[in-house]
């Protein structure tokens, strides 16, 4: 495989591990604002209007970061009732065409966030509460996840280009 | 083309998609997002993304990280293993008594996590290598790690009942209430075959000797207290929740607290399992996410073409059913779909469907959808247990030790499943075991 190729798939193994590595302490997060906000509403009383939905952002935020690391790591259920009782050969075959699918899907996501994302921005689009907050931040971090897993898909299409030729990217 | 052909070419193309063995909530989403343009065009490219805004207004959604996160903490806390040893002394002596414990610590588990996932860890990591140990049959005691770990989605908390809440709009604590009873019904005919085939056959579970057990009354009794935390944060978490002194949210973030608490005292919080957890937690969350995104794109575009009128047509016009007819039907097809779906993406596809159905019908029942609620969750444990595609069977044979072969799993799972059907039987013949809690609550 073309050295260009290899490194291209390297960098986005590592670009996912390095979102990843980061984006899972935002469990953290969410757990302390929550905490907070039964702390401060149950104890003294003050109820706050940020903190149920600053959880939602983290939330989308924790599953979108960690979208190409998923992909990466192939944790995402599959249906194995054929699937498994093949040889590593013909999935790889399988995955290579399929892959395309998941890239469509990703790409009608990203065609669509950054249709939403331009409506926000026109608008200044905010969540109707209290609060308030705008949407542009994390409908921009969403459009910058989508093209990164679009990419990763791409290095996994190589992978199994290459499984599929019996040869293994490093 | 007329709207019932677009529906079942497009269930058709998402089954054969799913069935090439790519990633499911893509192969979902992909089906979704072609429907959409090809009968909206351009205009509905927006459908998918905005599935992710649809869940802004699901709050309760926000559980589903939190119950993750505990799950996983419980089960490294240290609590499973004294826990174990509570059982192990204090039914040691009873015909299969280690799987009639470990029956028990199923419960246990339940209680204090909402997926079937810890409780599966828990099992074979701890108790399947005491009892294989031992030379308890394997099949029984597979079977019994199994069954026992799915009761996690029927006693409270339980993810799936959120789940089912947010789509039906009925209360999580209501569905939360109504599922303890049959949870322990359930645990109880589980353990009642257990001892009877025992019993019948001692030689599936070999006596502990003697001097095993033998142990000072004053050392059994402090065992006892490994209980303690389980029913501490049980309180803390669910009966704060149900008596309405915190929000759902607010709970879960107590449980996830009170697992980083349990953890600390036992002294196994560390900077690794932190982190460990933190990527387990991303892991599984993304996992759930992503189907649901699919999934919640998928039904918007199922919703559009009236599948909704469709089925009603359907069930109650053309093949004039019953009320009950139909939901035997209703509970058939998820059994059917459960071998084919992942249970959420089922719950997020069929779920509207069925549901404004079911509102409609007239059973007699009060509180119709809670109890409908309780059948579906049901349903579930079946999906996960069931071949061809079981979520637990395939984490099993991961986490499994490598004597049990995926046969004695296959092997194990039939009485369970048979137990569980049996159980819902008796829910529909009395409603009342689900309906009776919540409703002295309510007040």
């Amino acid at each position: 495989m073309a050295a260009v190729i290899r490194s291209y798939v390297s960098l986005m193994d590592r670009l996912a591990e390095f979102i990843g590595a980061f984006a899972k302490y935002l469990i953290y997060l969410m757990i302390g604002v929550l905490l907070f906000d039964v702390v401060s509403d149950k104890a003294f009383g003050f109820v706050q209007n940020w903190t149920v939905e600053t959880a939602q952002f983290t939330l989308a935020a924790f599953y979108f970061l960690a979208g190409p690391k998923t992909l990466k790591d192939d944790s995402h259920v599959r249906l194995d009732l054929i699937y498994a009782n093949l040889s590593d050969r013909t999935k790889a075959w399988i995955d290579m065409i399929t892959i395309w699918i998941v890239t469509f899907y990703l790409s009608v996501m990203l065609w669509g966030s950054i249709s939403s994302l331009q409506y926000s921005w026109a608008t200044n689009q905010r969540l109707p509460s209290l609060w308030a907050p705008s949407l542009v931040p994390i409908k921009v971090l969403m459009t910058i996840c989508l093209v990164l897993m679009i990419l990763q898909c791409f290095a996994i299409f190589f992978k199994d280009l290459a499984r599929a030729r019996g040869k293994v990217v490093a | 083309m007329s709207y019932e052909t677009i529906a079942v070419l497009m269930f058709a193309g998402m089954v054969f998609l799913m069935l090439t063995g790519q990633r499911v909530f893509a192969m979902i989403g992909a089906v979704a997002a072609a429907s959409a343009l090809a009968l909206y065009g351009n205009a509905s490219a927006e459908l998918p993304f905005n599935a992710a805004f649809k869940l802004f207004s699901w709050h309760a959604l926000l559980t589903l990280p939190l119950f993750v996160f505990m799950g996983h903490m419980m089960s490294k806390s240290g609590i499973a293993e004294e826990l174990y040893q509570m059982m192990h002394v204090w039914f040691g002596k009873l015909p299969g008594g280690l799987a009639l414990g470990t029956v028990f610590l199923m419960v246990i588990i339940s209680a204090i996590n909402g997926l079937s996932v810890a409780g599966l860890a828990i099992g074979s990591a701890i108790a399947l290598p005491e009892m294989l140990r031992r030379g308890y049959d394997k099949a029984l005691i597979t079977g019994v790690v199994q069954g026992g770990s799915t009761l996690g989605i029927l006693l409270p908390p339980s993810v799936v009942m959120v789940l089912f809440a947010v789509i039906a709009r009925q209360p999580v604590s209501d569905l939360w209430l109504a599922g303890v009873f049959p949870g322990l019904i359930m645990a109880v005919i589980f353990a009642a075959y257990v001892w009877i085939r025992c019993k019948l056959n001692p030689s599936l579970a070999p006596k502990l000797s003697d001097e095993e057990l033998a142990m000072p009354l004053v050392d059994k009794l402090k065992l006892l207290r490994a209980g303690i935390i389980p029913v501490l944060i049980f309180v803390v978490m669910i009966g704060l929740f149900v008596t309405g002194y915190t929000s759902l949210l607010e709970s879960a973030a107590v449980g996830a607290v009170s697992a980083i608490l349990a953890a600390a005292w036992r002294g196994r919080l560390s900077f690794a399992l932190l982190n460990e957890t933190a990527r387990e937690t991303m892991s599984v969350t993304a996992l759930f996410m992503w189907v649901i995104l699919g999934a919640l794109a998928f039904s918007s575009v199922f919703d559009g073409i009236g599948a909704v009128r469709a089925i009603e047509n359907v069930f109650i016009n053309n093949w004039e059913l019953s009320p009950w007819a139909v939901i035997l039907l209703m509970q058939a097809s998820f059994i059917v779909m459960g071998m084919f779906l992942d249970d959420t993406a089922m719950l997020v596809i069929v779920a509207p469907l069925y549901i404004p159905l079911v509102a409609q019908l007239d059973l007699g029942i009060d509180n119709q959808m809670i109890w409908f609620g309780i059948l579906y969750t049901m349903t579930c444990q079946i999906a996960y247990i069931s071949p061809p595609f079981g979520y637990n069977l395939f984490l099993m044979r991961g986490l499994a030790p490598k004597e049990i072969t995926l046969i004695d799993i296959y092997k194990s799972i039939w009485p369970f499943v048979i137990m569980i059907i049996l159980t819902i039987g008796l829910l529909m013949t009395f409603p009342q075991i689900a309906t009776w809690l919540p409703s002295q609550f309510r007040g």
